[in-house]
């Protein structure tokens, strides 16, 4: 798709930079500047041909006359068997990978892995570290729908917590290491995947506990702070900060302990403005961590631990949506019999006085517990699956949600979207594509599971926005055709455009991380632009400020225009 | 013998089949038959042929010089396409960057089976206008480092120095090379906007710095951009100025309104061959946010506008971040 380099900008480019040096050896300039950013051409992409093969058309819920407002879901795209892939015990011959995890990686493409080799075996096995030690996972190009199949032979990712690194390789925290007396075991791997190579690296250091179930947070500085995670039962008040330079990582505990101030299992935690992580649940308690030093906690306003509101959300979801402001929806007040989950929604703004952070708003069309949320390039919210029947994953038909719903931050409100194919609740994910369409994949193969809804396969959404009233697929998107594929903090950029006759937002979206309807990664900022020489085929937009903003990483920059079509989002990396 | 017959045979039905004996004729013409190119350049020309008589054979055509010699080294041309029995070819001739400065008499020839006819094409080849310079006091920049500018054309492919600046304390030095890789100016506006613009000379092609990068020498010491306008600031307000350097192959007028639903642009340009600075002033403006801009254009930075550098902090990061293939 690329438009190929003009060969003979190569030699002008070496005789210009042998000027430059020889100008800078004449000022007596020893050392050498600092790494350029490369600035890169794209075109647009036709996305045509991907609708032939991943499109709504012909699926049963797709109603073409509603697409322009509620989307729709597309085909089902069967996910490949892999060497290390077991979905059910007595069944040797289920080795399709379930995407129960996934990662949007800098190059476009999405990492998924599910259960690994034996994370399903019925016999306890006293040698765990050799019976549990190996995940088949894919890499799937959501353009070509084509599959890599990258086996990782050290340990069974399943259950792991994960955000991307600085240079864009994922951190994975922790696994899974099969049952013992009944309870599960977590593992102390590091493990991380380089979309560059497509391998995976064990990490010779092991974290300090054994995690299964941890949240991972990529931090403003540039380090990974580990949380959370149970193992045999037990939970674990150890957090960790972890630097990684190349294959070497250097690793601190943090003299201050979780308590209860975060929920064992994948605490929803996010890097706010001022640098703090930002805790929004799945407790009803809210605070700020704060990971320098020995670490800290602080609560909201000084006024001592802080109720979110009433309820604790198992399962439920938190965006921030905008600088400092969070979405929670849904979740059950428990997991028991009784416990049924809850449409109810809230905003929390850390920007207003304390005491007025949180304020309830409208609520979902539908309760939901174990639903993806997920920010589109337009700054809407978009929430899918899930079940609203009580206990940990009700499956009963009356309680699947099929219907998918849509948030707008302005109005606050919710519409409902298109209705998806599969039930897809506990173990699903939900995944923001570079084009604008979202990956929802999983669900299914948990204790108490039905087999036949074990999904290893997606469903990609194809939202509103990118249909005509007559349910034909947008042509005029705002393109972007050159962009730097490296932005320092602050910068003001130029990209070329093209289609750009009306531009409203400009739009940065961390690619995202996601497993157990927590998104590690998932983020939003609104960028400043400057239109004024736009008529001559060029924006100048300002990188984020600082790495509170946005930790370093690879972001997605996208156009919208003043319909709400978003441009392709270009990945750019920010350091 | 009777090989040789056969072969013959062969031979002339070969003939017959590619080339049949054409009833009535063929005319050639090309437009413009006088192109200008820049060494380094190319150049397209539309090379029409013309049936009479009820002619129906294929056309081939090539490029010679006009005393039907074989091309200078330096002149590659490329029919698209290069066979056709009526209507219209497209012909780009390329001009090596090191091909003398000179008209060459070419002609375009057309052949059908028995029939040739040619076509008269002057082709003026020029050199590159010269690389406009000049020393700029640069606003804000550290005291007493030194460093230099990276100025990055943003119609290129890849990362591509136009020119380079050195930097001594504060004085930015600069000379920009003519840029041959310009694109054609394009005036469609688009969708959704409504036009009104024009261009003296629509073939002109024009390219832009719309980045300009600076480094300081010391890997330690914070780099930074360049921002050129009557001040630096985010936000859009009415009467802030901004410029570029702008280049043209030509000198050309580019007039009119472009309206689109966010952006009224009004272009009063008056590119001269070579370098410009293009400036946007904003006429209104909401939310910081211009919606109407007027585009002006000068051979020299007006005195009211400045180069200001911008401080970018040091990434934390520093070596932990390496570089990696990116999409499509």
């Amino acid at each position: 798709m690329g438009k190929p380099y003009r060969d003979f900008a190569q030699p002008k480019r070496l005789i210009v930079a042998l000027i430059m040096l020889a100008l800078l050896a004449a000022c007596g300039v020893t050392e050498q500047p600092q790494e350029d950013s490369t600035y890169i051409e794209a075109q647009g992409l036709d996305l045509n041909p991907v609708w032939a093969v991943q499109g709504c058309e012909g699926t049963p819920n797709d109603i073409p006359s509603q697409r322009h407002e509620k989307g729709c879901f597309g085909k089902i795209l069967q996910w490949p068997d892999g060497s290390y892939a077991w979905n059910r015990p007595g069944d040797p011959t289920n080795k399709a990978i379930m995407p129960i995890h996934a990662t949007l990686l800098p190059s476009g493409k999405v990492l998924t892995f599910g259960p690994g080799d034996s994370t399903y075996s019925a016999v306890e096995d006293p040698d765990y570290a050799s019976a549990h030690n190996k995940n088949s996972t894919d890499i799937w190009d959501p353009i070509t729908n084509t599959h890599t199949l990258v086996n990782n032979t050290q340990t069974e990712l399943f259950c792991a917590g994960h955000a991307a690194l600085p240079d864009g390789r994922t951190f994975v925290a922790g696994g899974h290491l099969g049952k013992k007396d009944g309870k599960y075991l977590g593992t102390t791997t590091v493990n991380l995947f380089d979309s560059l190579t497509n391998t995976w690296t064990l990490l010779d250091t092991p974290m300090y506990v054994p995690r299964w179930y941890p949240s991972v947070t990529a931090l403003a500085n540039g380090e990974m702070m580990i949380i959370g995670g149970i193992n045999y039962g037990q939970d674990f008040d150890q957090i960790e900060v972890w630097r990684v330079e190349g294959n070497t990582a250097t690793k601190r505990l943090l003299a201050v302990p979780k308590l209860n101030r975060a929920h064992p299992q994948y605490p929803w935690l996010t890097v706010t403005s001022s640098g703090k992580v930002f805790v929004s649940g799945q407790e009803n308690k809210l605070g700020y961590f704060d990971p320098t030093g020995d670490g800290r906690w602080e609560d909201l306003g000084g006024r001592g631990a802080r109720s979110r509101d009433g309820m604790v959300r198992n399962s439920g979801t938190s965006v921030m949506y905008a600088k400092d402001k969070f979405l929670v929806a849904g979740g059950s007040p428990g997991d028991g019999d009784t416990d049924l989950p809850v449409n109810s929604a809230v905003v929390i703004d850390l920007n207003q006085p304390p005491g007025q952070e949180v304020r309830p708003i409208s609520p979902m069309k539908n309760p939901r517990r174990h639903h993806n949320a997920t920010i589109l390039p337009d700054g809407t919210v978009w929430v899918n699956g899930g079940t609203k029947g009580p206990g940990v994953n009700n499956q009963a038909l009356e309680n699947r949600v099929y219907e998918s719903e849509l948030w707008n931050p302005i109005t606050e409100q919710w519409n409902p979207t298109a209705v998806a194919q599969k039930f897809r609740s506990y173990h699903s994910t939900s995944l923001l594509l570079p084009d604008g369409r979202v990956m929802t994949g999983g669900g299914g193969r948990c204790d108490g599971c039905n087999p036949q809804d074990d999904n290893t396969d997606v469903e990609v959404y194809w939202p509103p926005y990118l249909f005509n009233p007559d349910g034909s697929l947008v042509t005029q998107r705002p393109e972007i055709t050159r962009y730097p594929t490296q932005v320092r903090y602050g910068q003001r950029f130029s990209v070329r455009v093209q289609n750009a006759g009306d531009i409203r937002k400009v739009t940065w979206l961390r690619l995202g991380s996601v497993t157990h309807s927590v998104n590690f990664d998932q983020r939003i900022n609104y960028l400043d632009f400057s239109n004024t020489f736009r008529s001559t085929g060029f924006l100048y937009i300002k990188a984020p400020e600082n790495p509170n903003l946005a930790p370093p990483g690879f972001y997605m920059l996208f156009l919208v225009d003043g319909k709400g079509v978003p441009s392709v989002g270009r990945i750019i990396q920010i350091r | 013998m009777h090989k040789y017959l056969l072969t013959f045979t062969l031979g002339l039905l070969a003939a017959c089949t590619s080339n049949p004996s054409p009833n009535g004729s063929f005319t050639l013409s090309a437009s413009p038959a006088s192109p200008t190119l820049t060494q380094g350049d190319n150049a397209i020309i539309a090379v029409n042929v013309s049936t009479s008589g009820g002619f129906s054979g294929n056309v081939n055509l090539s490029l010679e010089q006009a005393d039907g010699s074989a091309l200078p080294r330096g002149i590659t041309p490329s029919f698209s396409p290069a066979s056709l029995s009526a209507g219209s070819s497209t012909l780009s001739v390329s001009a090596e960057g090191s091909l003398a400065a000179q008209t060459y008499a070419l002609r375009v020839k057309g052949v059908a089976g028995s029939l040739t006819q040619t076509t008269p094409l002057d082709l003026r080849v020029v050199v590159p206008p010269p690389a406009r310079g000049g020393s700029l006091s640069l606003r804000e920049w550290p005291s007493g480092q030194n460093g230099r500018l990276d100025l990055e054309g943003l119609g290129l492919a890849g990362t591509v120095v136009l020119g380079s600046a050195t930097i001594t304390a504060g004085t930015v030095s600069y000379s920009l090379e003519s840029s041959s890789n310009s694109d054609p100016l394009s005036l469609t506006p688009p969708d959704g906007c409504t036009s009104t613009v024009t261009a003296s000379a629509p073939d002109a092609k024009v390219d832009a710095v719309a980045q300009i990068s600076a480094y300081l020498g010391s890997a330690t010491t914070p780099s930074g951009y360049v921002q050129i306008g009557n001040r630096a600031t985010a936000g859009a307000a009415v009467d802030d100025q901004e410029a570029l350097l702008y280049y043209a192959d030509k000198a050309v007028q580019v007039m009119g309104t472009e309206t689109c639903p966010d952006l009224t642009t009004i272009f009063n340009l008056s590119l001269s061959t070579g370098w410009n600075y293009l400036i946007s002033r904003v006429t209104a403006a909401a939310q910081g946010k211009a919606i109407a801009v007027e585009l002006t254009s000068s051979p020299t930075l007006p005195p009211n506008l400045k180069w200001y550098y911008r401080t970018l902090g040091v990434s934390s990061l520093g070596h932990l971040t390496k570089k990696l293939p990116l999409m499509r």
